[in-house]
């Protein structure tokens, strides 16, 4: 990103990318909606507000194996729901996958709106010297 | 940013939504069915899911984890017909019982609207992986 300072840059890098699989793991799950014994995961950052059922408390997965590393960078986590199944084994809750679906995307277009407005800021910078 | 992927699982949700919806509407079509091409009363089909990874091999963790669904059959209910005591009916046996299809309309219809409303969330999920990618390619176009 040469439009950007570089810090920023990464960081908004960082964000894009984990919504961009956040939005994988959603539609995921919402396509295993009705599959029996599925159990609904999520992408989470560390410390953020996003608690996915806040009374359950949640195992993250075992796995050495690195994701992408602007994702490891910003220290998301993939978490599996443990919310109790329905009679079928599956958990997954319609009504949340929808919120989350729907809140990722508002901050995905947020963070390319903020992205853009750098970049338009950015020869106003450059004439000003 | 890449959305083959999330529209793949859609899609794969779509497809699995939409065989839900037509074998629920196969049994309540054939809800009174005494007549079957096996012979018998018609019998309830059910629909067996089942997730699956999205075939990446190559990809990361997270990539790895993603799965897809899938119908693995449809499966025949084997519970036993439904009997009923009309002695006139030309399907009657030697006691006039007539064997009917074990299927409850409300259990269809259940099975149906969530077929539905489950089908349409998968659209949902589809129509925001096209506006995020529509998006991404407009970076950077102020005003």
């Amino acid at each position: 990103m040469g439009l950007i300072p570089n810090p920023l840059s990464s960081v908004l890098e960082g964000i894009l990318a984990y919504q961009d699989r956040r939005h994988d793991v959603i539609s995921g799950n919402i396509a295993n909606a009705n599959t029996p014994g599925y159990r609904a995961f999520d992408l989470v950052l560390k410390g953020s507000m996003d608690q996915m059922q806040p009374l359950e408390a949640r195992r993250s997965q075992a796995g050495h194996l690195s994701m992408d590393e602007r994702l490891d960078r910003l220290g998301a986590r993939v978490m599996r729901s443990e919310a109790p199944g329905r009679l079928d084994g599956n958990n997954v809750s319609m009504e949340q996958e929808f919120v989350k679906l729907m809140e990722n995307r508002m901050r995905y277009n947020a963070a390319f709106e903020l992205m853009d407005r750098w970049g338009s800021l950015m020869p106003l910078a450059r004439e000003t010297r | 940013m890449s959305f083959f992927d999330s529209l793949a699982l859609s899609a794969g949700g779509l497809n699995v939504e939409r065989a839900r919806a037509d074998v629920a509407t196969a049994n309540l079509t054939n809800a009174n069915a005494t007549r079957s091409a096996d012979g018998g009363p018609y019998r309830r089909r059910d629909t067996v899911l089942e997730s699956e990874p999205i075939g990446r091999a190559f990809g990361d963790r997270l990539q790895r984890a993603l799965r897809g669904a899938r119908v693995k059959s449809i499966a025949t209910d084997n519970r036993p017909p439904r009997e009923i005591f009309k002695p006139g009916h030309p399907d009657a046996d030697a006691e006039g019982i007539v064997r009917l299809p074990n299927i409850s309309t409300i259990e269809e219809m259940v099975n149906l609207m969530s077929a539905q409303r489950s089908y349409e969330a998968n659209l949902e999920a589809m129509q925001v992986s096209r506006e995020m990618a529509q998006r991404a390619l407009r970076i950077g176009r102020t005003g």
